[in-house]
């Protein structure tokens, strides 16, 4: 398929990674601007006591949408704009690893943002739970409107987006890199993200394991979250366990675009860089064993509270040692103060005022007084906003003649800057001094001696909107008749700076190799034959799956016949997919440690497994958790059978033999065995489920339905989410045997099958746990 | 590896299996059934992943993140568990 580049098909159908990081980049301002509108109307609420511009249902729906779009779908999507445009750039490769796939994030990110979003159009409004989703208030009983339900599938959408990126960026990374990049010798950007991702991986399928739970609650009427077993605290667990490496992940970005930048104008390397990034290491490993920080007031065991405080007061020293790697880098340095350079200046400076803060915070015996407050508030604004969006608004102006080829207004970033920091911190800084107005509430009396600094705030609030609109005035102006940007407007030495502006689609005329010193020559690629490498860069399939999702989603609430049609439209083009011949290629030589022997396709799915096992762990986890806190709970073999379980245990165990044989027919050529091993992997999962069913219908019979109590909510639900796991395996396999038996599965060409077999063998590894803990014990 | 090593760790799966039933049969003290049947569940999911995932091929960066995960996966589990208090946790499960 080739499109013309102006068309809009070209946008819809692109599989290009600085297309797609376009498409990310537009999206993640649209964003902002709904975020910032709601942002805008609950300031102007708040401007004096007992106003009635939004009243307390608007308002809740305002913050909720507001907080959930800012971190989700504005802050960590315009990291991962850049990351699309300058990754595969700044490692010398022609694209990710799996561009389709990539395409298919960025269409499941909007998607799931317009589910979010829709809310606001349904009876009873959008999510209004607050951006944290607090169980019990999160349950059909008080929350019962679609919007609640919306804003979940839009988070799952949300999440299966990530993680297709988080996959992408990870086997890129280790896969793709040009001879000579070595990972120390890798830009810091892309360091930065190479550790957002790992984060993302481990972090997302918590918060994805509470959504399903939650959806269940809700829908099928289990008792996760509206039990007192379940309840507040495990949502709490599920949701701090993704949510503050979630801080991280939206941090990290900003602060490695900040090291971008910052050696560039200061004219000098940056300083300690390996220490930087060993920090880094440190920060974001250490970011998941403090979670339980948020959850300091809610009566959990003190001795594991004063461990939390520890790792907590800990995780600021990473953090102080990047600030110090920024602060040396500048020392002694003759700096230009140009736009990216001014952003990157005050994003510092922003960052340590919120890092104080939450030391602050850490202190169990001051959070009791400052939790729930507008202090908090202030805190997380100054790290997120000042720290975060910040950095990323200088790598927003560095990048922008690169991906634009044209350079921008000088004086109106300047003037950008001022307005900026002015209104942000008019914005938060009095917010310190609200130091006991609660937030999240939609009006306050008078008289508390909290009159002015929200009156200040909101006229910050004025002030900060007009900065951005500074932005885009300039951005628009840039496109129509800014200055040619020439390759390397600011004497910048990583790899993007080497290639014209904006790059040509396959980024490099041959193959970039970096020399142990540091410089990089782009070398001619040996003729293979004469003949160009083809690539394909369109496809018509990430977007309509992803359209075919929403419309699922959808009809979740729309009722069954909506429900039909999206999952026609998936299947259908999943099928379409599956059948597209789409070839990205991968490069011949490069560095790969340490992943050198890990073919392209199963270290995929490795890295989706890795995620799994959170996931996994997380339904185990809350298992766990609900059955320690019930007084009572059935004896094994009581409400389930032993023998029933084993002898499906067996099934599934053999289908992993069957499996493994099927491989090793196809890497022995012995096709007899290949196709044989297949189908009676196929037939076993299938009797697996099939007994699955049978097991659940007899329950059913005898009453034991979804609500009969939190041993039957989470037997069901857990194996239930296994079942779903291998009913995709077994979709896959249909796939397989027809190729199998079209004979293009051989000895050199069985990858799909790899990772196939990878997959199947985790599902097994999954029941052989599941297996004794809802059965034997 | 070759198809009969395949078989072999089949055939230590199914034995596996059959002794945590046995474990089950056996009368044992909850405490100890549980830790011998969780035991032998885990020396069956190790079998799977070292011969059938194949880390005993693959790079030792692979193992690394699957224990990654691992760690990860029970990170939480156990703060959950520890949150409920250290009696609540020893007591009932
Ligand atoms: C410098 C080290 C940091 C420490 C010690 C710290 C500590 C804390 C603590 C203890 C809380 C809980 C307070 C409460 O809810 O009562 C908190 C809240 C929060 N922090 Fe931090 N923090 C740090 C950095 C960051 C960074 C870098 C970000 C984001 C980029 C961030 C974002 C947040 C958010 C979003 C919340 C509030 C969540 C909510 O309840 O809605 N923090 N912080
Ligand atoms: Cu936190």
């Amino acid at each position: 398929m080739e499109i013309p580049l102006n068309s809009v098909r070209r946008w819809l159908f692109t599989t290009n990674h600085k297309d797609v990081g376009i498409l990310y980049f537009i999206t993640s301002l649209y964003f902002l601007v709904v975020g910032g509108a709601l942002a805008v109307l609950m300031r102007l609420q708040l401007m004096a006591p007992g106003l009635n511009i939004l009243q307390s249902a608007p308002f809740n729906q305002a913050v909720t949408v507001h907080g959930l779009v800012m971190v989700l779908w504005f802050l960590s999507p315009l990291a991962f704009a850049f990351a699309n445009y300058f990754v595969p750039l700044q490692i010398g490769a022609r694209d990710l690893a799996f561009p389709r796939l990539n395409a298919m994030s960025y269409w499941f990110y909007l998607f799931g943002g317009l589910l979010a979003a829709i809310g606001f159009f349904t009876p009873g409004g959008a999510i209004d739970t607050g951006w944290t989703v607090y169980a019990p208030l999160n349950t059909a009983k008080y929350s019962p409107q679609l919007g609640v339900t919306l804003g979940g599938a839009g988070l799952l959408m949300l999440i299966a987006s990530v993680t297709m990126s988080t996959v992408n960026f990870l086997v890129t990374i280790f896969r793709s890199r040009a001879p000579g990049m070595t990972l120390w010798r890798m830009p810091i950007y892309t360091w930065g993200i190479l550790l957002t991702v790992f984060m993302m991986l481990f972090a997302f399928p918590s918060v994805a394991a509470g959504v399903i739970m939650l959806a269940a609650d809700r829908l099928l009427g289990t008792l996760y979250f509206s039990s007192v077993e379940g309840g507040a605290i495990l949502w709490d667990h599920l949701f701090w366990f993704f949510g503050h490496p979630e801080v991280y992940i939206v941090l990290v970005p900003g602060l490695v675009a900040i090291a971008e930048v910052l050696p560039v104008f200061a004219r000098k390397p940056l300083y300690g860089k390996k220490i930087l990034i060993t920090a880094l290491i440190i920060g974001s490993i250490m970011s998941f064993m403090v979670w339980a920080h948020h959850m300091f007031v809610t009566g959990i065991d003190p001795g594991f509270r004063k461990f939390m405080t520890i790792t907590t007061e800990t995780i600021s020293i990473p953090f102080g040692v990047a600030t110090l790697a920024f602060i040396l880098t500048l020392v002694g340095a003759s700096i230009r103060f140009t736009t990216p350079m001014l952003f990157a200046l005050g994003g510092v400076a922003l960052f340590i005022i919120g890092g104080i803060t939450g030391v602050f915070n850490s202190s169990v015996a001051l959070d009791y007084y400052l939790r729930g407050t507008y202090w908090i508030v202030a805190h997380f604004h100054y790290t997120l906003v000042g720290g975060a969006t910040t950095g990323l608004i200088a790598a927003l102006y560095y990048w922008w003649p690169k991906m634009t080829g044209r350079m921008f207004n000088e004086k109106l970033g300047k003037l950008h800057f001022i307005v900026y920091m002015i209104g942000f911190n008019l914005l938060y800084f009095p917010m310190h001094f609200l130091i006991d107005m609660p937030r999240r509430v939609f009006t306050y009396p008078a008289g508390m001696g909290w009159e002015l600094p929200n009156m200040l705030a909101t006229m910050g609030t004025i002030v900060f909107a007009l900065s951005w609109l500074i932005l885009f005035i300039n951005l628009y102006q840039s496109l129509r008749k800014g200055e040619p940007a020439g390759n390397n407007p600011w004497g910048a030495w990583s790899l993007e700076w080497l290639v014209p502006s904006p790059p040509p689609r396959h980024n490099y005329d041959g193959q970039p190799v970096v020399k142990a010193d540091g410089t990089i020559t782009i070398q001619p690629i040996p003729a293979n034959g004469g003949h160009h490498i083809h690539e394909t860069h369109y496809s018509k399939w990430p977007l309509f799956i992803s359209l075919g999702m929403f419309v699922t989603f959808l009809g979740v609430g729309l009722g069954l016949p909506v429900l039909l049609l999206g999952a026609l439209i998936l299947i259908g083009s999943i099928v379409g997919w599956a059948k597209e011949k789409f070839i990205a290629v991968e490069p011949a030589e490069g560095e790969r440690w340490p992943f050198a022997n890990v073919e392209r396709v199963r270290l995929g799915v490795w890295t989706l497994l890795f995620g799994e096992v959170v996931l996994f762990g997380a339904l185990i986890g809350s298992y766990i958790f609900v059955r320690i806190n019930s007084a009572t709970w059935p004896a094994p073999g009581e409400f389930l059978n032993p023998m029933e379980g084993a002898i499906n245990t067996f099934i599934l165990v053999t289908s992993s033999l069957t499996a493994i044989l099927a491989l090793a027919g196809a890497k022995s050529g012995n096709q007899g065995l290949l196709r044989g091993g297949l189908i009676a992997t196929f037939i076993l999962g299938f009797i697996f489920l099939f007994n699955k069913g049978r097991e659940w219908s007899e329950l059913f019979s005898h009453g034991i339905t979804f609500s009969s109590g939190l041993p039957a909510t989470t037997y069901y639900i857990t194996t239930g989410a296994h079942g779903m796991h291998v009913a995709a395996g077994l979709a896959v396999l249909i796939y397989l045997i027809i190729h199998a038996f079209k004979g293009r599965i051989t000895k050199e060409n069985h990858a799909g099958l790899e990772g196939f077999d990878l997959y199947w063998h985790f599902v097994d590894i999954v029941w052989l746990f599941l297996f004794p803990l809802f059965y034997l014990i | 590896m070759r198809v009969v090593h395949y078989v072999a760790v089949w055939v230590g799966l199914v034995i596996l299996v059959a002794l945590e039933l046995v474990v089950f049969n056996a009368g044992l003290p909850p405490a100890q059934a549980r830790a011998g049947i969780i035991g032998l569940a885990s020396v069956a999911a190790l079998l799977v992943a070292v011969f059938y995932q194949h880390l005993i091929r693959e790079p030792r960066g692979v193992a690394l993140l699957y224990i990654a995960g691992l760690l990860a996966a029970l990170g939480l589990i156990i703060g959950m568990v520890v949150s409920l208090g250290v009696q609540a946790g020893l007591g009932s499960f």
